[in-house]
């Protein structure tokens, strides 16, 4: 055997040394693996008052461990666990710093269990899965007509990694083929809703009401439980799903605001009980794929106008909603994955009153490049959203400088007028540097 | 052509060609057939044409089925080395073919799972599917370029699935050459005129130059000129052995050349082999890689 790197013809079909290398044994029931990453982020715009941060400065300093454990007890069963610990140095910083107490209580140190759940496989031919998990549904990225269950991550809007998107809920799968068919069904129980920033933070949703005085409340829903159905198959070229639900919308809407002429009014917010039907498609075509989604929620709460001060005072209005996406994908560029998608929301009935249009139509496209052997990887999104309210533009770059070792760098742009509800977030723009250290057994 | 897969199996994965496949036949009959015919082969390998050669090996039995674990090293100009290791599953059904690869790693690839259905039908494309475990979905994937890298490795997937032989012109470059103690015939590979393009296309090569062996029809080594960047690929087989009565190439290697130096290099090994085994319909389903469950 002789060295890489020589020059000679014959050499070239000569055998190249390598390491003996420490694979893991694909039949052992028990596996662990994870990964250590630490984030530093430079926020270099400055947000108004009230948001805790109001300069230029070093806005992250995080830390954190994950990690999975799988065993295979047998062939028909297995469990998982995985969890997840953090912790952001920048809020052990006691000298002038700006944030909230709620921040560091929330931020500074949390653990979080993942995944917590088993798999059994029956005789009969049912599935069945059950605890904390993810059931990531539908064909669409970005607008969420079929993809129901989980809860989502929005303590950063457009900084999470890709595992990070959607949370874990408590639920029960239970699936069975018919023929061709697949068909799922899931119950989830005290699922909870999306993961909100907390007082003062850059992405704190409730900004506007963070008034000395004014109070938050969030209640509880009627029903903890929720039910979703799938039917799904493959045909040539191309699979189907069709999806119905009842279900606790997973954002937060106001239910009214009680002691309105007080100098401390309680504005209440719980998540609103929607019923969906939808489908999802999808078709290949060399290297095309297109991709659809078709859905209508009922009883979808819908802001009203900001002038509406006496419905404001009842909650937001429901409506019934039809939701579409087209997408497609293209892979005929080497090692380039390029995408489009446009989304609609359609609002039906009277929406004069609202504070949207009767169409919102929004759009995101994504470039996802390797080179160099896969050791580069470059992520480009780009996302206009609904009713001109503003853009998100995404540009990951990784390096892996071993097989676990991965550097990477990050920046998010927020664009938004000072008219679109996402004003607020227009000045939380970032450049990140992290590096991710990996392991398995 | 070009296709390692047909000896290592892999080729009944990721088959985007069409190729024939021999029917099953007991280990005992292969060997009593080869010893029947053997001696005949032998006599009239003199008189086969270049074409004819490249039929014999690309109609090589690969097994109905077959579970593989496969090492690949990724070895950069500096000997940096990286590796991934997955394990594949394959199954024919008739004319047609189903595999299932997992990856089981590097740590953040772990659990990644590719499904594949090759069609026989030239007419229709194959359906693959991806499951990521980073997002826990499974999400349908058009056919890559073909002539994009394998999992960042040196090896196409043209490499890797073979090519389509209809579209090629072969001639000897030379009727004989040893090669590590085999006697092999010395192809070359050339594009006809009416497939140029959609050839050059799928493999971003212009050329290749091909040594089958006179012994068992295996690719023992071969040369690729590609379109562009004056590159040229050197592909080498070593560790050649019958499992279960399949000729197996356990180690495959190709080097990336660059105006006649190194620039990138990767290895193909395999690990461990089981042909023939039984492997339920369940196993090539959407379903089935998302689940934690053999």
């Amino acid at each position: 055997m002789i060295p890489p790197g020589a020059n000679a013809q014959d050499d070239f079909f000569s055998n190249l040394e390598v390491d003996a290398g420490s694979r893991t044994n694909p039949d052992s029931p028990f596996s662990i693996l994870g990964w250590v990453t630490q984030e530093m982020s430079y926020s270099y715009e400055q947000p108004d008052p009230p948001f805790s941060r109001t300069e230029r400065q070093l806005s992250q300093i995080e830390a954190s461990l994950f990690a999975q454990f799988d065993w295979q007890a047998s062939d028909t069963l297995s469990f998982r666990f995985s969890g997840k610990a953090y912790h952001d140095a920048i809020y052990d910083f006691e000298d002038d710093t700006p944030f909230t107490s709620s921040e560091r209580d929330l931020f500074r140190t949390r653990t979080e269990v993942r995944d917590f759940y088993l798999e059994k496989s029956f005789e009969n031919g049912l599935y069945l899965k059950a605890g904390h998990q993810i059931q990531a549904w539908g064909f669409a990225e970005y607008l969420r007509v079929t993809d129901l269950i989980n809860t989502e991550d929005q303590y950063t809007f457009g900084q999470q990694d890709l595992e990070d998107l959607r949370l874990q809920v408590p639920a029960v799968q239970l699936s069975y083929s018919i023929e061709d068919w697949v068909l799922d069904g899931v119950a989830t129980y005290h699922a909870g809703y999306n993961d909100m920033a907390p007082d003062g933070d850059e992405f704190d949703q409730f900004i506007g009401l963070r008034q000395p005085d004014w109070l938050i409340d969030r209640k509880d829903p009627d029903n903890d439980s929720e039910i979703f159905l799938r039917a799904s198959t493959h045909y040539a070229d191309g699979d189907i799903q069709i999806v119905a639900g009842e279900f606790n919308n997973n954002q937060l809407s106001l239910d009214g605001i009680s002691r309105v002429k007080s100098v401390s009014p309680i504005f209440h917010f719980s998540q609103e009980r929607m019923q969906a039907l939808g489908m999802a498609a999808n078709r290949v075509q060399g290297s095309w794929l297109v991709f659809g989604e078709l859905g209508l929620h009922r009883n979808t709460p819908v802001m009203p106008l900001e002038t509406q001060d006496f419905l404001r005072i009842d909650g937001w209005q429901e409506r019934n909603r039809v939701l579409s996406v087209l997408g497609v994908e293209y892979n005929g560029f080497t090692n380039t994955l390029l995408s489009l998608e446009v989304d609609n929301i359609h609002t039906r009935g009277e929406v004069s009153n609202l504070g949207v249009e009767r169409n919102q139509t929004s759009f995101g496209t994504r470039l996802y490049w390797t080179g160099w052997n896969e050791r580069v990887q470059l992520l480009s999104v780009w996302n206009k959203l609904a009713d001109d309210q503003g853009y998100l533009t995404r540009l990951s770059i990784d390096y892996d400088w071993s097989d676990n070792l991965k550097f990477g760098l990050l920046w998010v742009d927020y664009s938004a007028d000072r008219n679109s509800f996402y004003s607020a977030f227009r000045n939380n723009d970032m450049l990140q540097l992290n590096a991710r250290f990996s392991f398995q057994r | 052509m070009n296709d390692w897969t047909n000896s290592a199996n892999m080729n009944s994965n990721f088959d985007f060609a069409e190729k024939p496949r021999t029917p099953a036949l007991p280990f005992i009959l292969c060997v009593l057939l080869f010893c029947l015919y053997a001696p005949a082969a032998l006599g009239q390998t003199a008189e086969l044409t270049a074409a004819e050669v490249i039929e014999q090996h690309d109609n090589l039995y690969d097994g109905d089925t077959a579970v593989i674990d496969y090492r690949l090293i990724l070895i950069d100009r500096r000997s940096r080395q990286r590796e991934r290791n997955l394990r594949m599953y394959s199954k024919d059904y008739g004319e047609d073919a189903r595999s299932l690869s997992q990856f089981d790693s590097p740590a953040d690839i772990r659990g990644t799972a590719y499904l594949n259905y090759d069609w026989d039908d030239p007419d229709a494309d194959d359906d693959s599917w991806l499951y990521l475990p980073s997002l826990q979905r499974v999400k349908r994937i058009a056919t890559s370029d073909t002539s994009d890298s394998f999992l960042g490795s040196d090896f196409t997937y043209a490499d890797i699935n073979g090519l389509e032989t209809s579209w090629y012109d072969y001639s000897f470059f030379n009727e004989s050459e040893v090669v590590d103690g085999q006697d092999c015939w010395v192809i070359d590979i050339v594009a006809k005129p009416e497939f140029r393009e959609k050839a050059e296309d799928a493999t971003g090569y212009s050329r290749l130059r091909t040594w089958i062996r006179k012994d068992n029809f295996l690719q023992q080594r071969a040369q690729a000129w590609e379109l562009r960047g004056n590159r040229i690929k050197f592909f080498n087989s070593s560790d050649i052995e019958q499992i279960d009565g399949i000729w197996t190439i356990k180690r495959m290697q190709v080097i990336t050349t660059r105006n006649g130096r190194q620039e990138h290099a990767s290895v193909l090994q395999v690990e461990d082999v089981s042909y023939n085994v039984e492997l339920a319909d369940e196993l090539f389903t959407t379903e089935n890689m998302q689940r934690g469950l053999d």
